[in-house]
């Protein structure tokens, strides 16, 4: 199962990158060597020998930490890759000599650096030279932007990826990394530029800088690939530090709205829409700018599209923006007419929170808005009798 | 032969999609390799396949991010899509099956997990 060119082939492409990061300082490199990495534990795995891959793993491990900016790159990372490289190096000749699997390890050699893989960075990290705060390559442009969005109290993140030549330009600009950051903030620049990267060597990292209301917690819902937090989002804040409620009131009914709305507003800010579209556009913008609401109160029939609808792309937004948690999701209470529960009983496949029938009994929003404002609020406001 | 159900193995390490493709071809299917997440799109676009094979890390496009554009394709929402990895990390199993990974295979193979995932796949 051992295939020596394969495993020589791979211990090269480390030899090469480890001595880069070493030389240049650039840690953007770090990818290569995970990839590399991971390609030699698994082939090892396949390969039988368990006790090889399970060091590689630790050293997988340790460069994973790396590449998401956990811990810095330390010249006791390169001890450990050089260690490794030297373990493969052995394991290789013993299968090829037909000697028995691996001897033992010197202790040395097994253990991972401790100091980088485990502990906390003893010094801060210093940035590679040329390299910012935001990331290496950047214009002045895409500088300016991020300390514009972290001064309004945005998050700014960095996912650096790895690329092997040959994607076109549309394939390119239309992979689900890019898509993803659209949908989940705002990109504002990456680097190196695709004419660079379509011209430069066979596999490279690639870094796209970013901004978002997200905390790294529901951007990881989504997103895979390494992600560097360079500023923590202000507005995207867990939903308990909020200082009010926010509810919105999407009726056609006036009565009704204006009834809610008068009870309401003693317990948060209230806004009202009398169309299914004009409630989805204030609930998007909301959203996507870090304001959100906790509550909708939904009439299921409305003038221009089914409340039905309107719940399910509230729902789907949300898993977009990988809001999952229904402790933080918003709280939709869908409402009809007595004459309509079937209506409600077709509604409950899109999870709503809870529903009423009109005419509405108060008491169960009000409790409803108690359980959200211990939940949600700085300190709950005593409720008014 | 025109009969014989097609398979697409995605993953960018030659080691892992040549076993595949040797266990896969005596099993009587027909196996298209796709090196990245990227390649693996194309043809699923292209093709039709009885089921997925992908591995998780890769350059380009990863295989979580492969997995969920292949089930936004209206002919894969019901096509199994196995994910192959060397971590068994139960955050991402959980991730793979949220997004609608059939199963998640922890490598290296063997023929017992293979005949598990066979049973699974009932074919």
């Amino acid at each position: 199962m051992l295939d020596p060119g394969h495993f020589e082939d791979l211990l090269d492409n480390l030899e090469r990158d480890v001595l880069a990061i070493d030389r240049t300082g650039d840690t953007g490199i770090v990818h290569l060597l995970f990839r590399t990495i991971h390609n030699l534990k698994s082939s090892s795995a396949q390969a039988g020998l368990s006790a090889l891959a399970g060091d590689l793993h630790s050293l997988e491990d340790t460069m994973d930490r790396v590449r998401r900016g956990k811990v810095p790159w330390t010249p006791a990372c390169y001890d450990q890759v050089t260690r490794v490289i030297d373990q493969v190096r052995l394991a290789i000749q013993s299968e090829n000599l037909g000697a028995d699997p691996l001897p033992p390890a010197e202790p040395a050699a097994v253990e991972p650096a401790p100091e980088a893989a485990m502990a906390p960075a003893p010094v801060p990290e210093a940035p590679a030279p040329g390299a910012g705060r935001w990331g290496r390559g950047f214009s002045q442009e895409a500088i300016a932007a991020c300390q514009l969005a972290e001064a309004v109290g945005l998050g700014v993140y960095r996912i650096e990826k790895l690329f092997s030549k040959g994607l076109d330009e549309d394939t390119f600009l239309s992979l689900p990394v890019l898509e993803d950051i659209r949908e989940l903030g705002k990109l504002i620049a990456f680097h190196p530029s695709w004419q660079a990267y379509s011209e430069g060597p066979e596999e490279q990292v690639v870094s796209f800088l970013f901004t978002s209301p997200r905390t790294e917690t529901e951007l990881a819902c989504i997103l895979f690939d390494p992600l560097l937090v360079l500023a923590e989002p202000r507005t995207g804040q867990p939903a308990r530090r909020k200082e009010r409620l926010r509810i919105l009131i999407i009726e056609d009914d006036q009565t009704t709205a204006h009834l809610m709305q008068y009870i309401l507003r003693q317990h948060g800010e209230v806004v009202v829409c009398a169309t299914a579209m004009e409630g989805l556009a204030c609930f998007h913008e909301a959203l996507d700018g870090g304001d959100r609401f906790d509550m909708v109160l939904l009439d299921l029939v409305l003038p221009d599209l089914h409340g039905d609808g309107v719940l399910m792309e509230i729902r789907e937004h949300e898993f977009r923006l990988g809001i999952l948690d229904a402790g933080a999701r918003c709280q939709v209470i869908i409402s009809t007419a007595n004459g309509n529960v079937d209506q409600i009983m077709l509604s409950l496949q899109h999870d709503p929170d809870g529903y009423l029938i009109k005419p509405v009994n108060f008491d169960l929003i009000i409790e409803k808005v108690a359980d959200l404002k211990a939940q949600r609020l700085v300190a709950p406001e005593p409720d008014r009798p | 032969m025109a009969d014989r159900p097609k398979v697409l193995v995605v993953d960018d390490t030659p080691f892992h999609s040549n076993f595949l493709k040797m266990y896969l071809t005596t099993k009587g299917y027909q196996v298209t390799v796709a090196t990245d997440g990227v390649q693996g799109l194309a043809a699923a676009k292209s093709e039709s396949y009885a089921f997925v094979f992908s591995d998780i890390e890769m350059p380009n496009m990863n295989g979580i991010e492969m997995l969920r554009s292949i089930k936004r394709l209206p002919a894969y929402a019901a096509t199994p899509v196995i994910m192959l990895s060397t971590l068994d990390d139960a955050a991402m199993k959980q991730k793979a099956d949220s997004f609608g990974a059939f199963h998640y295979m922890v490598k290296p193979f063997n023929s017992a997990k293979m005949d598990e995932l066979f049973a699974k796949l009932k074919v």
